[in-house]
């Protein structure tokens, strides 16, 4: 099972396991470092004892006659003052010659014998909770004065120092005991200040609502780590206040388009029924009643196809096709239209589309609706279609005065329309880029416009078949 | 006479559907509730059923599932307002069904019930004739009073549709979705336009008129009295 650990118990716990793991570290090489500081005094200590028993014993020998007390003697005056510290000369076959313990020395001497140790290394033995540091010597018999090989050993108790390094070890442990606690406590308090932008940032993005969309997180005072995210976040604030201000617009703008037709309905129906009228009149306001109620409609059914493609259920056919063959079929569609007000729609180049091609029909022909509108009188327009790199493109362009680069930004926006006179009759509600455009959309593909001049261009751009 | 019955639970539609079809030449029963709407359907023949989707107690699609297990193979014509219906329709595999989007033009509705009550009659005529305009399909030639007339070929389609269908009016978008297949709504008046230019080559010359424009619904191709 996956726990959700918070930040701050994350960190800290991290913190404090580094902490732990530094502390312990320094510990165990403190100990360690101070016990091989002991060994090398220790081996110091025991190889001077044994250069000095070997000069006595040299000494002695030297005389001709082994005196074995006077051996004692010296060796006893040579090691006054030292304590814990054992030295012995015996002969290969463990005869002692002479031996010296200081004052309270507890190891069994006897624990030396024999051939277990081996010579000039420093060793310890351990017996009944005593330890001590060994060395041993050999001395050659004719150095020695007899007939056999001499042993000299010394042994140091080391009980002071395993004592001492007991209690630095049992203070290390309190120490890091200590130290565990307190790293947790510093590490949290360390987190909660690391984290307090983060905090801050979390205040602030909670009280943003729809009220205030408008408001940004500031950035520049962040940590460079939570820079990023504020930047998206703040992106994404934009993001949504834009698609929010469209939303209300767009309902607004409905309530606008909505308002006219109806109030025009119901004026028309008012006067109507105010006094007796001939039939002729009666007719009269049905059929303007008639157009408003188709403009009406008109509107309803286009909004539902774009709420529908905002929505992605537009269900689309996949078909493949020529742009050629359908824009011929359009420019045929339209002749009656052209050929009465001297425009010419002329046809260049070919693309295999793939897509519903009843709904890219009616993008196309929207597109052609408007250059046919706002195009000036006798007119070029020039439908051109190619296909390139995986694209399959539609250009539709032709002069116009309508549009301007000032209101180039605004063609796509929903009821706009090129002449702000509103004559509703032979304009539609102001949707057919919209919808052209969610068409284009929904196909993968977009469509934008240019204005080069007084010649303005849109291009559907789609992936080709 | 032909007989027709409306299930429909709008009171003001169903009234009005009714006064417009029976005005139309129909005999029309209209029920506002789905089971009683069924039972009227397999008690009796009708010759074209409409039904709207939406409906107390028993939907349109329930109806329509349950007739056609009684064998009953009227052609059914939907009326929604929802716009999810193609899927549906296909989905039953059905062909004898259509449907019709709300708000719809009524002349559209005509339209489309004739096209229904008409499915298995043949319309293989290559000649058509009225008053003395003389239409030759195989020969692709108009002529009126003996005076050849040349069409363009959209213009030769159109007045074929409107022959046709003479004496019916037939809205501007099903005209353009039967000789363009534009069937959407324009945002133009390339309908009114095609027709005038036709009815320049047709009528301006001739009497009498033949081709009328029926104010806020469409056209028709009939012989009026002066």
């Amino acid at each position: 099972m996956k726990r959700n650990w918070s930040l701050t118990s994350r960190l800290s716990l991290v913190f404090a396991g580094v902490m732990m793991s530094v502390w312990l570290l320094t510990s165990v090489l403190l100990v360690a470092a101070l016990g091989s500081y002991f060994r090398s005094q220790d081996l110091t200590l025991l190889t001077g004892k044994l250069e000095l028993a070997t000069e006595l014993l040299e000494s002695e020998a030297r005389t001709g006659k082994l005196d074995t007390a006077g051996l004692a003697r010296k060796l006893a005056d040579a090691m006054v003052g030292h304590s814990g510290l054992y030295l012995s000369i015996r002969t290969a076959d463990n005869q002692i010659l002479a031996d010296y313990f200081s004052p309270g020395f507890p190891f069994p001497a006897e624990r030396f014998a024999g051939e277990a140790l081996k010579l000039n290394t420093l060793q310890t033995v351990e017996e009944d909770g005593w330890r001590c540091n060994v060395m041993i010597k050999k001395i050659g018999a004719e150095n020695a004065g007899r007939h056999r090989d001499v042993l000299i050993t010394a042994a140091y108790d080391t009980g002071f120092h395993d004592e001492f390094i007991g209690q630095l070890k049992e203070w290390l442990m309190w120490l890091n005991g200590g130290l565990i606690f307190l790293s947790v406590l510093l590490g949290w308090l360390a987190t909660r200040i690391g984290l307090r932008p983060l905090n801050e940032i979390n205040r602030l993005a909670s009280a943003i609502t729809v009220n205030n969309l408008s408001e940004r997180l500031p950035a520049r005072y962040l940590p460079s780590e939570l820079k990023p995210t504020v930047v998206e976040f703040n992106s994404m604030l934009e993001r949504l206040e834009g698609s929010f201000r469209r939303l209300s617009e767009f309902s607004s703008d409905i309530a606008h388009e909505l308002r006219t037709p109806v109030s025009n309905l119901m004026m028309q129906t008012q006067v109507a029924l105010s006094r007796e009228r001939d039939a002729a009149s009666y007719r009269e306001v049905l059929f303007s009643n008639l157009e408003e109620l188709g403009r009406l409609a008109r509107m309803s059914s286009d909004m539902l196809f774009l709420a529908k493609s905002e929505n992605g259920l537009l269900a689309l056919e996949n078909e493949i096709f020529s742009a050629k063959a359908e824009l011929e079929e359009l420019i045929e569609f339209f002749e009656p239209l052209t050929a009465e007000n001297g425009k010419t729609l002329m046809l260049e180049g070919d693309a295999s589309m793939k897509g519903d091609r009843l709904m890219l029909r009616r993008a196309l022909s929207n597109l052609i609706t408007n250059a046919i509108k706002y195009s000036s009188d006798g007119a070029a327009i020039l439908l051109r279609a190619e296909q390139q790199a995986g694209m399959s493109f539609v250009h539709i362009s032709n002069r116009t005065e309508a549009i301007t680069q000032e209101n180039l930004g605004r063609l796509f926006d929903r009821f706009y329309r090129g002449d702000s006179s509103r004559q509703h009759n032979t304009d539609g509600a102001g949707l057919g880029l919209s919808i052209t455009r969610a068409v284009v959309q929904a196909h993968d593909g977009t469509l934008q416009v240019f204005l080069d001049g007084d010649i303005v261009t849109f291009t559907v751009k789609i992936p080709a078949a | 006479m032909t007989t027709l019955l409306i299930v429909e639970d709008e009171i003001k539609t169903g009234t009005y559907l009714k006064q417009g079809l029976q005005e139309a030449g129909y005999d029309v029963t209209l029920v506002n509730d789905g089971r009683q709407g069924l039972e009227h359907i397999l008690q009796q023949r009708y010759d074209l059923i409409i039904l709207d989707v939406m409906l107390p107690s028993l939907d349109g699609w329930d109806i329509l599932r349950q007739m056609r297990m009684a064998r009953h193979e009227e052609p059914v014509l939907f009326l929604t307002a929802r716009d999810n219906v193609s899927e549906k329709i296909k989905g039953l595999d059905l062909g004898a069904d259509d449907y019709l989007l709300k708000p719809f033009d009524f002349a559209e509705l005509l339209a489309r019930i004739r096209t229904q009550l008409r499915r298995n009659r043949s319309l293989a005529s290559g000649m058509y004739e009225i008053a003395d305009l003389v239409m030759d399909i195989s020969r692709r030639s108009v002529s009126r009073s003996g005076t050849k007339i040349h069409l363009s070929t959209k213009e030769f389609v159109l007045l074929e549709l409107l022959l046709q269908r003479r004496g019916e009016v037939l809205p501007r978008n099903l005209i353009s979705s039967l000789v363009w297949n534009i069937n959407f709504e324009s945002d133009t008046n390339v309908i009114d336009v095609a027709v005038r230019r036709l009815r320049s080559k047709v009528d301006d010359d001739f009497s009498p008129k033949l081709i009328h424009t029926v104010r806020g619904i469409g056209y028709v191709l009939e012989i009026r009295e002066e």
